[in-house]
């Protein structure tokens, strides 16, 4: 606990970063990416990558590995990140999601066999994922440009502190001896490729149905990351359904 | 952040009202659409698509449901005319028409696949947000026994005196502004030659 708050020092200094973002709220059409030209590079990248090995990759791995063992990895992979998203929603002063986040912990955590079992999703206790990014919007930071970041997809630069600040935050990070935490890595690796199959659908529809994949998963991903923070747009910003009625 | 509030099951109910309101008739929308009218349509819209989706028939067959559940409900042509954009009003009447049918079709065949995904599902109506002059969201859940639900919001706009719906939104994600990007860039890989845009609609 004394470390975990000695590094909310490392969020301080990141915090100038946001405030340059400014403050408006935003219609839900709303892009703000002055990085189009190097963000369209890295999305370059990241479909080539995903083209030559995540989706091959996905593809080996769900004609070797049994569904059984698929979901073991992924409720492990899952698990393992619910101590963080307890602290997310209790710094989101959302006390009902960090007690469930928490009895989800517990239960998959012990009658789940450390996690490799979803007994808490049995009960009606599904995940209620949240992240640093998400805390700092309630703070009522703004989410800033739009960036697309290597391996991960989109982002804002809202996010982007976000993930660094929950990958320091962490307390399975902080607590857990050093092979340990290599196995890990490791496990989560494998969980992208896993995932890359479970939203297999999804994921070829946004990179290779599109005729812009780049802008189809911007506007994909800024709308929903707005809807997770719960902004809710002004009706003034909503669109004129009758613009187009010519 | 977002909670799941886990809703009983309410199929029954909602078949049950949904089977008495297909033979009502709808109250009169000339003063703009009432929200309570919106919620009338729309629970009257789930019902029709939890046939299709409980029909487990062949896609090719649940796919043309869908194409009639859309034309009968949405304002499809103003769908078709708000995801073209400004580059509609450049057009002849003819181009605009073929377009436009093109466009319903691509539109209902993608989108009728996304519903088949909620097989097994509960669509259950929460609430509703009253848009003013531009019309009314519809709030619903969509829920599963085995994984998390997800929102889906219909937005509801009166055409003509009726109710039609405008667009989805799926977890925040609209449809209509993901088929805006989509055409708007199909348009322009073509050169902007809105007859080519039309034939590949239909090739798709």
């Amino acid at each position: 606990m004394f470390r975990a708050i000695h590094q909310i020092g490392i969020l301080l200094l990141l915090l100038p970063l946001l405030s340059a973002c400014g403050t408006d709220t935003a219609p839900a059409d709303r892009i703000f990416d002055p990085f189009e030209k190097t963000n369209r590079q890295i999305h370059a990248l990241n479909k080539a990558i995903d083209g030559i090995a995540l989706a091959p990759a996905s593809t080996a791995y769900g004609a070797v590995v049994p569904e059984e063992i698929h979901d073991a990895i992924d409720n492990s992979a899952n698990n393992l990140a619910l101590p963080g998203q307890v602290i997310n929603h209790t710094l989101q002063g959302e006390l009902e999601n960090a007690i469930l986040t928490a009895l989800r912990f517990t239960l998959n955590s012990t009658l789940g066999f450390a996690g490799l079992f979803d007994p808490a999703s049995d009960f009606g206790l599904f995940a209620l994922p949240t992240d640093f990014g998400e805390t700092l919007a309630v703070y009522g930071f703004a989410e800033g440009p739009y960036l697309e970041l290597p391996l991960l997809g989109g982002s804002t630069v809202r996010g982007t502190v976000g993930i660094v600040v929950d990958f320091v935050l962490d307390p399975l990070g902080v607590y857990i001896p050093t092979p340990t935490r290599e196995y890990l890595f490791l496990l989560k690796g494998v969980d992208i490729i896993g995932d890359r199959l479970t939203y297999s659908d999804l994921v070829d529809v946004l990179l290779y149905e599109s005729s812009d994949s780049y802008a189809s998963q911007r506007i994909a991903y800024l709308q929903n990351l707005r809807y997770n923070v719960e902004i809710e747009p002004e009706i003034e910003d909503l669109e004129d359904p009758f613009a187009f009625d010519y | 952040m977002r909670s799941i509030t886990n809703t009983m099951s309410r199929r029954g109910i909602l078949v049950g009202t949904g089977g008495l309101l297909i033979g009502a008739t709808l109250p009169s929308f000339a003063l703009g659409i009432m929200e309570k009218s919106a919620v009338t349509f729309i629970r009257k819209v789930v019902v029709d698509v939890h046939i299709v989706i409980n029909s487990n028939k062949p896609e090719e067959k649940m796919l043309a449901d869908f194409e009639s559940i859309f034309a009968d409900y949405s304002a499809s042509s103003l769908i078709a005319k708000t995801a073209l954009g400004a580059a509609g009003r450049k057009i002849s009447q003819n181009q605009l028409a073929a377009y436009i049918e093109a466009f319903q079709r691509y539109f209902s065949r993608k989108y009728g696949r996304q519903f088949r995904k909620f097989a097994g599902s509960e669509i259950n109506i929460v609430g509703n947000r009253d848009l003013g002059s531009k019309g009314v969201l519809v709030k619903s859940t969509v829920e599963f026994s085995s994984r998390p639900s997800y929102s889906l919001g219909w937005w509801v706009i009166e055409v003509n005196g009726q109710p039609k719906l405008f667009d989805l939104v799926i977890e925040g994600i609209s449809m209509i502004s993901s088929e805006r990007t989509e055409i708007g860039a199909l348009l322009e890989s073509l050169g902007g030659d809105i007859d080519r845009l039309t034939a590949r609609l239909e090739a798709t």
